[in-house]
């Protein structure tokens, strides 16, 4: 599955690519995310809570940032695995400036495997652009969020911020 | 297909239910059961504890009174699809109900449980986005009242929270002169929508349009209101030329439109178009007549 | 009382009582003291290497039995057989009843747990830590061959499984004499069987007795009895199957499958009762598939519509491992290129894939089904060419009355047929004329009314035990009680054919009881001899053979003591009603539990007699029967939807004698609807990874009986010289001819948007674009 798209945030693009690269930031973004921690060379090993409405998954895997050409593009691998299926992406992001803000053009390719794929293609499409959603309104959360500011608001402030003005 | 171990409850009131919902960690609200279940068997769903509503008295009435369709959340889709005084208030909610899966289906599957489970090719969604209904929600600290375009987050996703519990839906009854229907085009395999269009026209006296609301579900992933459609035909007599050019904008504004091996984006924002012109010809029938 | 002739009537099905109260036993009803419950570890991935597999959290769980897996397993059980492998550069994998270095398709098992209940056991199953190293998968057949691509099996050459050439005539001679030559693509899509039963297997193993009873949703059970004796290495008489009620096969069961030997191995190893319900899930991921051929024909017409050859170029999409018949079944597609065409010069090259799927096998009409498209198509796609009345290419090449036995282009001998007036019948019964004048209106209208013919021919009867690869005889034994009542076993194994009244309506009027007096036993490896099984609509045309022929024995006997009894000549005995009289002096009789009783009581006999009454036969048939008929479709498709409106199917069949024609009809309405099936909704697919997209009924379109108006069924009566009955064969004739009928129907409503030809599944999307100026997608 394609998954291409461009999402703006009103961020600065350096702001942006450290929510988007650093660690403690990416665990607070990444939808579902119960823990992620480095094991070096830009390689994370994570857990997820994915899913969608009442559809919940545990899955552990990993999740590899390459090519990084800070602060403008890199690559991310991401593997993981649940009891409902696994996930596999590859990906490219890249950065660019607008004014003051960044927008984020994105594109990889998305294979799920096992029960997940199965049972769920009317869904795939769908919950992958939902997903997205859900992770771009917390980056901008993130990327936007004043010092001190209680994110987790400011991630859902965002996110129906967003939704509303589809 | 064999869900894993949880705890089941089965309260007599709403009361009791929204606090055994409140005392307990990964709890679900059972209704019908007819999506809750299916998720449990593949275990992509595995609450702790069920907390089956089934036998909770006073949510599953409908009832027409101070210019309100009130209908309680359990109430079956058989029992709204067979209800004669609907079927002339509000000819869209039996029409909308029939057309739902099956008899079984139909049998158990509540109104409740299709609104909040909020699947994006359900057929309720668009019938609450046209005929501008609320949800009364019950929760630890009480009702609280939310109208369907703001019920409808995302995806499976609705405000309603953890603890809450939908008790009724409210639908202003549709004064004289007003004429609902639903045209759907039926996914082959499940039954669901792959769009579904849900319009209700109320005219003057001119026999113009004076109010329209269309809802459209299958299309994105909640169902919208299609507001240009509404306004396009506001003012004006509902022939066919009217209709059709007001129609045709049934899916504007629509991104990221819901797509899969039955039926592309495109294809469904097209049906949209052709559906709309369908329910908004029997509304305009209806509402004549 | 006398017995009505209860041949030729209309007698509700006599299974129908127990089926509708739930009085039927199925495998899963099976509950025996201390019985485990298996659930089966599957590979998520396409295509992997397996590096690890930790059962031990698994085998902590409270209530687990055990957990099992292919290194535990394979050395003590054979791999899953295949019957037909004798092919040209055939490469035969080894295939393991659990996967133990690679996994090759989603679903295919590598672990069994056997715990006390089934949620147990599943709980268990998500416990299983499987290690897996991901390859990369294919799951295109064509790329599958392209050299360069990954392979299923390192040590072969190439994915390609086994190629397959058959000629007739001399197809380049027909290219030349030809006015004009046509080429064009089809596809047979994947499918799922999906009987409404999934499969089921249920094993004890009594030490004791050294005796296992294997349980299990089977269409063939005495040929699953022989394999299983043969991978789990017991005395094949020492191995009981059962194979009880059994909820549709449509094929998938005609197979033996790694789940019936674990289940087996499981239970003599446990020396516990074990069960194995497949969920539906499984059921679509590692039962077996029908269809998946994509192949290029190019066709040689005369400017009359004479087609003067046939050449079909085909990959079959055989899966990851061979079933039991996998490689047999594109050979039946080969058989049957000429329909019911005089089409002298015709050849068929096959070439088999691997790839990271399922396996194929038989499948309702199994490789008849896609025959028939092809040449029904063809004359469709001829009459495009030409500018000629589909009807006319037809007439044109039909094989006529007078020439049967007719020889093929393809080797086969049809039997028997008239083809003209199965046509000319549903020609009327739709109103042919009627409907073209119909069409031209509404097209006025901008409406799209398609009108779409299938005239088919198909095999069946399966068959001369030469021609196939499991053997085609088939047995009876006939018991006549002392009382009087009649005992049939069969060596088939009727799975909703309905064999348990049509055989008794048979037995009835041959014997002169009643129909409620017979018994018709089968399925159960101890008490019936063996027997080749139901698939390939051979139980009546075989199996109901082989029970006549003993019941002919049976009759002989009984004039010989009626005779005796009546002090006759044996020659002067007839049946009369129930009634086995004198001629001449009908007064003059005994019953069949006259001479029965007589028969059993041991003294005096007739000369050179034993006593009792029980005879068996083993019938081998000649010769295939070749069922034949012409179905009439009429749609139309709604050009803002793209949506098929089914609005008349006039079906003639001709399926030589009938015993039952209710029985008949449910056939072909099953039949049809499941050919409707592939023509418009349904559809395995596998993406490009090798996962399943359409892993539930949510995604895979069964047809269901609202989708459907009122069939108008008819049919002619040729009878087959096959056999005394004359009967050929009923089971697959709905499915073989309907799926062209209504394919031509939609294709012939879109005629005025210059469309030729469109590949099923036709989708409402797919006929929208076409409709409205684009591609289909
Ligand atoms: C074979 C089949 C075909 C179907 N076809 C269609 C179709 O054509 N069109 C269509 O629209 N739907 C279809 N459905 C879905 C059906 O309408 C379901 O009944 C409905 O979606 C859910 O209602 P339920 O009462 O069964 O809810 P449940 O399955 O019991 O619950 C669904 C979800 O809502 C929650 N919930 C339920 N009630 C409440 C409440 N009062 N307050 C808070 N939370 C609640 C549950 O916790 C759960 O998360 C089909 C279902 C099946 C099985």
């Amino acid at each position: 599955m394609k998954i291409t798209g461009t999402h703006q945030i009103s961020a600065a693009r350096d702001r942006v690519f450290t929510v988007l690269t650093d660690p403690e930031c990416l665990a607070r973004v990444m939808p579902g995310c119960k823990g992620l921690e480095s094991t070096g060379d830009g390689a994370y090993s994570i857990h997820l809570a994915a899913g969608v409405g009442p559809i919940k998954g545990e899955y552990a895997g990993t999740v590899q940032l390459t090519d990084i050409e800070a602060p403008s593009s890199y690559r991310m691998l991401v593997d993981a695995k649940g009891k409902t299926g696994f996930v596999k992406g590859e990906g490219k992001v890249e950065l660019v400036e607008d004014g003051d803000a960044t927008t984020v053009i994105y594109e990889g390719d998305v294979t799920l495997g096992g029960p997940v794929a199965a049972v769920g293609q009317r869904m795939h499409s769908s919950a992958a652009k939902l997903m997205t959603r859900q992770l771009f309104g917390a980056i901008e959360a993130e990327a936007t969020a004043e010092e001190g500011e209680d994110v987790k608001h400011s991630i859902i402030r965002n996110t129906l911020r967003g939704l509303r003005s589809k | 297909m064999i869900p894993g171990t949880f705890d089941y409850h089965a309260p007599k009131t709403l009361k009791k239910a929204v606090s055994l919902l409140n005392e307990h960690e990964d709890a679900k609200i059972l209704a019908g059961g007819h999506s809750l279940i299916p998720l449990m068997k593949l275990r992509f769903a595995a609450p702790a504890v069920v907390i089956d509503i089934g036998r909770v008295s006073g949510i599953s009435r409908i009832r027409i009174s101070d210019g309100h369709i009130q209908i309680g959340a359990l109430t079956t889709h058989h029992t709204i699809g067979s209800n004669a005084r609907l079927r002339r208030v509000c000819p869209v909610l039996p029409e909308t109900a029939n057309e739902i899966g099956d008899l079984q289906v139909r049998n158990r599957g509540t109104l409740g449980g299709s609104v909040v489970h909020a699947d994006p090719a359900a057929d309720w969604p668009a019938a609450m986005m046209a005929l501008r209904a609320s949800f009364e929600v019950a929760g630890p600290s009480g009702t609280r009242e939310v109208s369907a375009s703001d019920f409808f987050v995302d995806m499976m996703t609705t405000t309603i929270g953890d603890g809450e519990i939908l008790s009724q839906i409210r639908i202003p009854e549709p004064p004289a002169g007003s004429g609902s229907a639903y045209a759907k085009m039926h996914q082959s395999a499940s039954g669901f929508a792959i769009t579904g269009v849900a319009a209700q026209l109320t005219l003057d006296e001119s026999g113009n349009v004076s109010a329209a609301g269309v809802g459209v579900t299958g299309v994105a992933p909640i169902a919208y209101t299609a507001s240009a459609v509404e306004d396009a035909l506001v003012g004006k007599a509902p022939d066919e030329g009217a209709i059709a050019a007001a129609a045709a904008l049934a899916a504007d504004g629509v991104q990221d439109a819901n797509e899969d091996h039955h039926a592309s984006g495109e294809y469904r924002m097209h049906l949209a178009t052709v559906l709309a012109s369908r329910a908004l010809a029997s509304a305009a029938e209806r509402a004549k007549s | 009382m006398p017995v009505a002739k209860s041949v030729g009537a209309r007698i509700k099905r006599r299974e129908d009582p127990r089926l509708i109260q739930g009085l039927a036993t199925y495998v899963d009803d099976l509950q025996l003291p201390g019985m485990c419950y298996v659930a089966f570890v599957r590979s998520p991935h396409a295509h992997a290497k397996i590096q690890s597999i930790d059962t031990s959290a698994a085998s902590a769980l409270d209530g687990v039995v055990s957990v099992v897996t292919g290194a535990d397993v394979n050395p003590d059980v054979g791999g899953v057989p295949c019957a037909a492998t004798d092919f040209p550069n055939v490469q035969v994998p080894e295939h393991p009843v659990l996967a133990e270095d690679k996994v090759r398709f989603v679903g295919e098992p590598l672990a069994a747990v056997v715990a006390v209940d089934r949620y147990v056991a599943q709980d268990a199953v998500d416990l299983v830590e499987v290690d897996y190293d991901p390859l990369e998968a294919v799951s295109d057949a064509e790329a599958a061959l392209e050299p360069g691509s990954v392979k299923l099996y390192d040590h072969f050459d190439s994915n390609q499984a086994f190629t397959w050439d058959l000629e007739g005539g001399d197809v380049d001679a027909g290219l030349k004499e030809a006015d004009r030559v046509i080429s064009q693509r089809f596809i047979h899509q994947r499918l799922a069987p999906n009987p409404i039963e999934p499969r089921g297997v249920a094993a004890d193993f009594n030490a004791g007795d050294e005796q296992l009873t294997l349980w299990s949703s089977t269409q063939i059970p005495h040929i699953l009895r022989t394999q299983v004796a043969l991978m789990i290495g017991l005395n094949e008489n020492r191995v009981r199957v059962i194979a009880p009620e059994v909820g549709g096969g449509f094929g998938c069961k005609l197979n033996v499958y790694a789940e019936e030997a674990v289940l087996g191995h499981l239970a003599k190893k446990l020396e516990r009762p074990v069960k194995w319900m497949e969920s539906r899930r499984e059921n679509f991921l590692h039962t077996i598939h029908g269809r998946d051929q994509l192949g290029d024909v190019e066709i040689g017409m005369k400017n009359d519509g004479t087609i003067t050859t046939l050449k079909y170029n085909v990959v079959a999409d055989v899966g990851s491992y061979f079933q039991l018949l996998t490689p047999a079944i594109p050979t039946l597609t080969g058989l049957m290129l000429c329909g019911c065409y005089q089409i002298r010069n015709v050849s068929m090259h096959l070439r088999a894939a691997f790839t990271n799927k399922m396996s194929t096998d038989a499948y309702r009409g199994a490789g008849r089904p896609e025959a028939t498209y092809i040449v029904e198509r063809i004359v469709d796609c001829v009459a495009d060419e030409l500018g000629l009345d589909p009807l006319e290419v037809r007439r044109k090449n039909f094989i006529v009355k007078d020439s049967f036995p007719y020889e093929t282009g393809t080797g086969l001998s049809y039997d028997s047929g008239d083809y003209t007036i199965a046509l000319d019948k549903a020609l009327k019964n739709a109103d042919y004329e009627g409907l073209r004048k119909k069409q031209a209106e509404l097209r006025d209208e901008g409406r799209y009314l398609g009108i779409g013919l299938s005239t088919y021919a198909e095999i069946c009867g399966m068959g001369p035990s030469a021609a196939m690869p499991a053997g085609g005889w088939e047995s009876g034994t006939v018991r006549v009680d002392p009382t009087g009542k009649v005992t049939v076993l069969t060596g088939i194994k009727p799975h909703g054919q309905g064999q348990e009244t049509t055989f008794a309506q048979l037995i009835a009027d041959g014997l002169g009881v009643d129909v409620d007096d017979v018994k018709i036993v089968h399925g159960d490896t101890d008490s019936v001899q063996y027997g080749t099984g139901t698939f390939g609509s051979r139980g009546t045309a075989v199996g109901g053979t082989a029970m006549i022929m003993a019941m002919e024995k049976v009759k002989k006997k009984v004039k010989k003591f009626a005779a005796h009894m009546l002090e006759a000549n044996i020659d002067d005995i007839e049946l009369e009603d129930d009634r086995y009289v004198v001629k001449g002096n009908p007064e003059r009789g005994v019953s069949l539990a006259d001479v029965s009783g007589h028969a059993h009581r041991g003294i005096d006999m007739p000369e050179d007699t034993e006593p009792g009454l029980a005879e068996s036969h083993f019938f081998e048939p000649s010769n295939f029967t070749y069922p034949f008929g012409t179905h009439i479709a009429v749609v139309e498709v709604d050009k803002d939807t793209g949506e098929v409106d089914i609005q008349r199917y006039v079906a003639v069949d001709d399926v030589g004698n009938i015993i039952n024609p209710m029985i008949v009809e449910g056939q072909i309405h099953g039949g049809i609807v499941q050919g409707l099936g592939q023509a418009l909704y349904e559809e395995v697919i596998y993406d490009e990874s090798g996962q399943v997209l359409t892993g539930t009924f949510m995604d895979y379109t069964m047809p269901k009986a609202h989708f459907f108006p009122r069939f108008e069924l008819d049919n002619t009566v040729t009878p087959t010289p096959v056999n005394p009955m004359g009967v050929k064969g009923v089971g697959e004739a709905g499915t073989i001819g309907s799926t062209p009928a209504i394919v031509n129907a939609v294709i012939d409503a879109l005629k005025p948007f210059g469309v030729r030809h469109i590949d099923m599944p036709l989708r409402p999307e797919k006929l929208w674009r076409l409709m409205n100026g684009g591609e289909s997608s």
